[in-house]
């Protein structure tokens, strides 16, 4: 995501769109009301938008007091635009003070501080879907994640149906989301409305977890490999050895090697994509079909050379 | 390519009949039809990818059309857009 695209409201707008599904009252601090929530990459939406069960204010026991006070106070320091207390939460009158010489609104909220993250998540999922989406499902097959793009109507989904019969794993179709993971592994998974859902023409909108069964689906799969389908085109040359090493195609800064399959009639794409991902597992381990036979032919040639007589 | 902002003007939004109404518009153009919300974008020709985007009344959307019959496309798909999608509201 662009920054320039980032969204960014105001927390007046916050509260008076999210305060049904939140249900939530102002505390205090409507002075606030003008501070800014602008997400990026950098500021997630939960630490703009805290939100504070008993755990968070209460002083437990078991802790040393001052532990716990620098716990709360350095989120304080982050900067919060607002802060949201779950159901039966109050502050500490000094964490109150605090909280006030900032000028950081605070609202009550009439659910339990799990339902309010939840709604949380929902209502930010409209802004700041924690990612990139790309076009492009995606399907585990053996190990790999492969993301299958191309055009529409090329048979994306069809082959993916078809992978999945033959009891590979599905995780999105036509729409994927792409976030990076701390080790920066690129993880894709369905946006939350998709979840276990594919469009094929002719049948509609189907579930494949209710029609093949919880074992083929899953919720997100690391992103190894993309294919991309191409309407076969006359005059274009394709690779016939395979000899060449894989284009890279860039999603969020990480290069992801990818194999263009040509589609026409009478190929059988889901193989096709099948084989594509053993051939790239075995390139993986150091195996290349192509050069074993380039190789091959070149101890022929070379063994002749040198007798000086071709057979 | 062509592109223009539109705004969803219909009560409803862009709901499931009205993404159907779309998708069905734009597959009859040959040129690539991608709508772009929030800096995120998505096939315009795909049902499923139209419904991720959950857009509700008065959302700005870019529409971006590609290819030979792009100005046909695009002019369509506007006024699908702007007639509310043959809706009342």
């Amino acid at each position: 995501m662009s920054k320039g695209n980032s969204p960014s409201f105001q927390v007046k707008d916050f509260y008076q769109k999210a305060k049904s599904s939140l249900k939530l009252n102002p505390a205090f601090g409507k002075m606030g009301f003008s501070r800014r929530l602008s997400l990026s990459e950098s500021k997630r939406p939960s630490e703009l938008v805290l939100v504070w069960g008993e755990d968070e204010v209460q002083v437990k026991e078991t802790r040393p007091v001052a532990e716990k006070k620098n716990q709360v106070y350095r989120k304080l320091e982050k900067e919060p635009c607002c802060i949201i207390l779950a159901k039966g939460v109050s502050l500490h009158p000094e964490l109150e003070r605090e909280i006030k010489k900032r000028g950081i609104p605070v609202f009550y909220s009439e659910l339990s501080k799990k339902n309010c993250l939840d709604e949380m998540k929902q209502y930010f999922y409209m802004f700041y879907p924690q990612g990139k989406v790309i076009p492009g499902g995606l399907i585990k097959i053996l190990s790999l994640g492969v993301l299958i793009t191309g055009d529409s109507g090329i048979g994306k989904s069809e082959s993916a149906l078809e992978l999945i019969s033959r009891g590979y794993t599905f995780i999105s179709d036509d729409v994927t989301l792409v976030s990076k993971s701390k080790d920066q592994k690129l993880i894709g998974s369905a946006p939350s409305m998709l979840l276990n859902f594919m469009e094929i023409r002719g049948l509609g909108i189907i579930n494949i977890k209710e029609i093949f069964g919880g074992k083929s689906v899953s919720s997100q799969a690391e992103i190894n490999l993309i294919i991309r389908l191409k309407r076969w085109a006359k005059g274009n040359e394709y690779d016939r050895l395979g000899l060449k090493s894989l284009e890279k195609f860039e999603i969020m800064g990480k290069k992801v090697p990818q194999i263009v399959i040509p589609v026409a009639p009478g190929r059988n794409i889901a193989t096709l994509i099948e084989v594509a991902c053993k051939i790239h597992s075995l390139r993986e381990k150091g195996y290349v079909a192509s050069q074993d036979i380039v190789d091959k032919l070149n101890r022929i040639l070379s063994f002749h050379g040198q007798k000086g007589k071709l057979r | 390519m062509v592109e223009e902002k539109v705004l969803i003007k219909n009560k409803l939004g862009l709901h499931a009949r009205a993404a159907v109404k779309f998708v069905n518009l734009a597959n009859r153009f040959h040129s690539s039809v991608k709508i772009e919300k929030d800096g995120n974008e998505i096939d315009g020709k795909s049902i499923l990818g139209i419904l991720t985007l959950a857009a509700v009344k008065d959302t700005q959307v870019t529409l971006k059309v590609q290819g030979k019959d792009e100005q046909l496309a695009l002019q369509s798909l506007r006024e699908l857009i702007d007639n509310k999608f043959q809706e009342e509201e």
